[in-house]
């Protein structure tokens, strides 16, 4: 897909556009607002990762509710290192789909791109989910896998729903945290990883084939591909 | 507002007005005895001088000159301030306005006072009793009906002025009270507002430069002050964030770069991903040191709003119950149902809930059970409690358990920096409230206690805060 990357760190840029164009990706980059708002306004993309500090006259939210009054609804990532709630409320405020505090592991910043552009993607509301012989009812809040009916707790049906909808996509364990539970700050311990086990146990013991992986170092991932 | 007896300026006028009644009084004293002790003086004078002349005639053998003269001076005119009465040695009366001997007069020759009827009217009168050489009896006195107006004017006039005093003490008092007291309510009210956390803000100083502008004066160069101070600790927080942040972010991205690239495999690449998760570590220690350092500064506390504590509290239980469980834990949640409300940050509370389950569970041994507990009086306090069945905190580190990177004997072995309860303390100091730290025999109790939101005050804006963004 085609990315733009607005961020005035040197640094920062090269280390994510390597990584993003080693994954396959094409990235343009603006290093200054002024630049960025103008490939943002003037070049279709996919995606916009977004710092917020930035040189140029315009910052990041400037660039944003820019592009937004203009009727542009290109997915935007917030990439920042202004980490504290308020300037969290202030960056999805004005326009930013999702909000990434700086430092950020690269698995993270991949992981919510594919999870952006994916919810961007998905148009018309779905009633059904499936992957595999597995299969979310949504309105009935039914699961079953193969035929079989699997009971989860409210919370569990919550869990599996988010990730059946970002299914062959990794999911961290802060994307959770925030989407799932609504928190935004990392408790000591993995608490996530049990309730993942939890689930597991539900929809893969007693089948051949286990959907849910646990992506090493960056997350996990429902997937039906081996 | 303070009651009208609290008030300072409203006891000062009461005080004041007492003080000027009991001088008046004193005055009202002195100035009688001074005036009645002249007033009798010169009445007895006159007595003496009238009994001079009578006694002179009544001693001679013939009555009549003496009659005669009595006659003159009073005859049988009750109206007279002037008494007389002579008699015969045997007390039978011969001349005077009286009609016979009183009998509360004097025993023996010499002053005193008997009470008289005239025309009805009963007053009292100050009397010379002289016996004669020729054994008559002779009675001298001045009415004491003038004296007793005099006083009766005069106790009219101390009533009257006493209430004047007080009256315009009162009202003084109730003057100052408005004037002084609306300005310490706004200075107080001010206060209040700075102290939860607007300290931009400012007291009036008026142009009139009186005590209050001079007290006003010196508290706004104190909060200029603080605010200078707390700024300070702002800009060196943002210092670090900016200064040691960024620079741990490029390493951890360097590293990260590394593996990306697959430049380095096997034991190095094992290593490099220890040296991520070392950065990590470091980088959520910044972030929890300028997240305290956040909440010391109290600005927070300006998103305050009313927050039910059991929509923030089953979620983090929730969260944590299946860690529990695989731990061999139970994590149980007694929550009251009328626990009122706080005035909060549900999203810190939220920070404070995790931090107190994250510290049970860790130091919780299996097959026990952690409680979290919440109740409350309206409108006095709400208890949050997290008790578990650890190892519990021996009393002499009590006092330390606060301190930022603090970690106890027992916590050897665990992760963490110690930053998890000083956090919660912030967090709770914050809101207003006292983490207090008990024995559960054996175990460990921390009790939030929190101010208790004011029912009239809040009631009616209270929603769950569980969906609010944060």
């Amino acid at each position: 897909m085609k990315l733009l990357l607005v961020e005035d760190s040197e640094q920062m840029s090269q280390f994510i556009r390597k990584g993003l164009t080693e994954a396959g990706h094409t990235v343009d980059h603006a290093a200054t607002g002024r630049d960025g708002l103008f490939l943002a306004s003037s070049e279709p993309y996919d995606i916009i990762i977004m710092d917020r500090t930035l040189p140029g006259g315009i910052d990041g939210l400037g660039i944003i509710m820019a592009l937004r009054q203009s009727g542009n609804q290109t997915p935007i990532l917030i990439l920042s290192a202004l980490a504290d709630v308020d300037e969290r409320i202030r960056g999805l405020q004005a326009g930013g789909d999702d909000y990434l505090t700086k430092p950020f592991s690269f698995g993270e910043l991949t992981a919510r791109l594919d999870a952006l552009v994916r919810r961007s993607n998905n148009a018309g509301p779905e009633t059904v989910l499936k992957l595999a012989d597995l299969q979310i009812e949504l309105l009935p809040r039914r699961v079953t896998r193969a035929g079989k009916t699997i009971d989860l707790l409210a919370r569990e049906y919550k869990l599996l729903e988010f990730l059946m909808r970002h299914a062959e996509q990794v999911v961290t364990r802060t994307m959770l945290l925030e989407k799932v539970w609504d928190y935004h700050f990392d408790p000591q311990t993995n608490v996530i990883e049990v309730h993942i086990s939890k689930i597991r146990q539900k929809i893969d013991d007693g089948f051949e084939r286990p959907l849910l992986k646990t992506v090493r170092g960056a997350g996990y991932m429902l997937t039906a591909r081996d | 507002v303070i009651s009208l007896t609290r008030s300072i300026a409203f006891r000062a006028g009461l005080a004041q007005a007492a003080l000027a009644t009991l001088i008046l009084a004193l005055l009202a004293a002195l100035l009688w005895w001074v005036i009645t002790d002249r007033l009798d003086q010169q009445m007895e004078d006159v007595i003496t001088g009238d009994s001079r002349l009578i006694a002179t005639l009544a001693a001679q053998p013939d009555p009549k000159p003496a009659i005669q003269d009595i006659s003159e001076r009073v005859g049988s005119d009750l109206d007279e301030d002037e008494i007389l009465l002579l008699t015969a040695p045997n007390f039978a009366r011969l001349a005077g306005n009286l009609p016979a001997w009183p009998i509360d007069a004097p025993a023996e020759p010499g002053w005193g006072t008997v009470v008289i009827t005239r025309g009805g009217i009963v007053s009292s009168a100050r009397v010379l009793y002289m016996v004669l050489p020729n054994g008559r009896h002779l009675l001298v006195g001045r009415d004491l009906r003038a004296r007793a107006e005099l006083a009766e004017e005069f106790r009219g006039g101390l009533i009257g002025a006493v209430i004047m005093v007080l009256a315009t003490g009162l009202v003084s008092a109730w003057i100052l009270r408005r004037g002084f007291v609306d300005r310490v309510e706004q200075i107080d009210a001010m206060s209040q507002a700075i102290v939860a956390g607007k300290l931009d803000e400012r007291l009036p100083v008026r142009a009139r430069r009186d005590e209050l502008d001079l007290l006003a004066t010196t508290i706004n160069r104190m909060l200029g002050q603080i605010e200078q101070l707390v700024g300070g600790v702002r800009n060196v927080s943002n210092a670090i964030a900016h200064d040691l942040r960024t620079p741990l972010g490029e390493l951890r991205t360097r590293l990260e770069g590394l593996l990306l690239g697959r430049h380095v495999t096997g034991p190095a690449a094992e290593q490099v991903e220890r040296a991520i998760d070392d950065t990590d570590r470091l980088i959520g220690t910044f972030n929890a040191l300028l997240r305290l350092a956040e909440l010391d500064t109290g600005a927070r506390r300006s998103g305050f709003r009313p927050v039910q504590l059991a929509p923030v509290i089953e979620p983090a239980v929730e969260l944590y119950e299946p860690l529990a469980e695989s731990r061999a834990m139970r994590l149980t949640a007694q929550l009251a149902p009328d626990a009122p409300p706080v005035m909060g940050d549900p999203a810190l509370l939220t920070q404070a809930m995790a931090n107190l389950l994250d510290n049970a569970l860790k130091f919780s041994a299996p097959d026990t059970e952690i409680v979290v507990s919440l109740t409350g009086q309206p409108n006095e306090t709400v208890v949050l409690c997290v008790a578990d069945r650890g190892p519990g905190i021996p009393d002499s580190e009590k006092p330390h358990v606060l301190d930022r990177f603090f970690r106890g004997a027992s916590s050897s072995g665990t992760q963490g920096v110690g930053l998890g309860l000083s956090m919660v303390a912030s967090i709770v100091t914050l809101h207003g409230g006292e983490l207090r730290l008990e024995d559960n025999h054996p175990g460990l109790r921390i009790l939030l206690v929190l101010p208790a939101l004011k029912a009239a005050a809040g009631e009616s804006r209270v929603r769950p805060s569980q969906r609010v963004p944060v």
